[in-house]
C-alpha cells in the first residue's frame, strides 16, 4: 500500500475531489512531520503511538572490520502499535 | 498529539468541515489497519514504513515459577522511519548535543554565577 491507494479510499469515503483528497492525505502526513520533528508524540487510538525517544551516544562496532566507533547521541522515532492494531493482524 | 489533533488543524488549514476532516483521519488509518491486516506492507514516502512480521512460536517460562509455557506463533507490525523525517527528527538533536557540551555536568543545575571563567582576563 502507497499514499496513493490511501488517497483512493478517502476519494471514495468522504466525497472531495481526487486533487483535494490527495491534498488532504498529504496534509495529515505533513503535520505529522512537523509534530514529531517537534519532538511531540502522536497517540493514534485505535492505531498506534509515535514515540521520539533520545538515544545517548554510546561505542558501536562496524561489523565488518571490527573498528570500533562512537555512535552520536541521536533522537529516533518508535512506532508502539495499540492492542487493538496488534490484535486486528492477528485475527 | 492526538487524533483529534490532526482533525483540528485539517480543519483550520484545509477550510474543511469538522466531520469531513474526522472522516478523511479515520478514513487514512482504517486503510492502514485494512492493509496490514490482509498481512500487507505500507510505504509512505518521506514518512515511513510498515510491516508484519511473522514470529515463530516458542516454549516461554513463567519467570516467577519456572513453569514451560507454549508462547504460540503471532505477527507483529515493524515501523521503519523513512529517510527524510528520519534526518528532520534527528536534527534539532544535533544543535541540542552542542548546546549540552558547553554544561559540564548535566546532572548538577546550571549555575550562571558559578561558571568557570577563563583566567584569560
Amino acid at each position: 500500500m502507497t499514499k496513493a491507494d490511501i488517497v483512493e479510499r478517502v476519494y471514495e469515503k468522504v466525497g472531495f475531489s481526487k486533487k483535494e483528497s490527495a491534498e488532504i492525505v498529504e496534509a495529515v502526513f505533513d503535520n505529522m512531520k512537523e509534530i514529531l520533528e517537534r519532538g511531540e508524540k502522536i497517540k493514534i487510538s485505535g492505531f498506534g503511538n509515535f514515540i521520539v525517544r533520545d538515544k545517548k551516544p554510546r561505542v558501536g562496532r562496524n561489523p565488518q572490520t571490527g573498528e570500533e566507533i562512537e555512535i552520536c547521541a541521536r533522537r529516533v522515532l518508535t512506532f508502539r502499535p495499540s492492542q487493538v492494531l496488534k490484535n486486528i493482524i492477528n485475527g | 498529539m492526538l487524533k483529534s489533533d490532526l482533525v483540528q488543524v485539517l480543519v483550520e488549514e484545509r477550510k474543511v468541515t469538522q466531520k469531513q476532516a474526522e472522516i478523511a483521519v479515520e478514513t487514512i488509518f482504517e486503510a492502514m489497519r485494512d492493509a496490514l491486516r490482509g498481512g500487507e506492507n505500507i510505504e509512505i514516502r518521506g514518512f515511513g514504513a510498515f510491516h508484519v512480521k511473522d514470529y515463530k512460536g516458542y516454549r516461554g517460562r513463567n519467570p516467577k515459577t519456572g513453569e514451560v509455557i507454549p508462547v504460540e506463533p503471532k505477527k507483529g507490525v515493524l515501523f521503519r522511519t523513512g529517510k527524510e523525517l528520519r534526518e528532520r527528527i534527528n536534527s534539532p538533536m544535533r544543535a541540542a548535543e552542542e548546546a549540552a557540551a558547553k554544561v559540564l555536568d548535566e546532572d548538577t543545575p546550571v549555575r550562571p554565577d558559578l561558571r568557570i571563567v577563563s583566567g584569560d582576563d
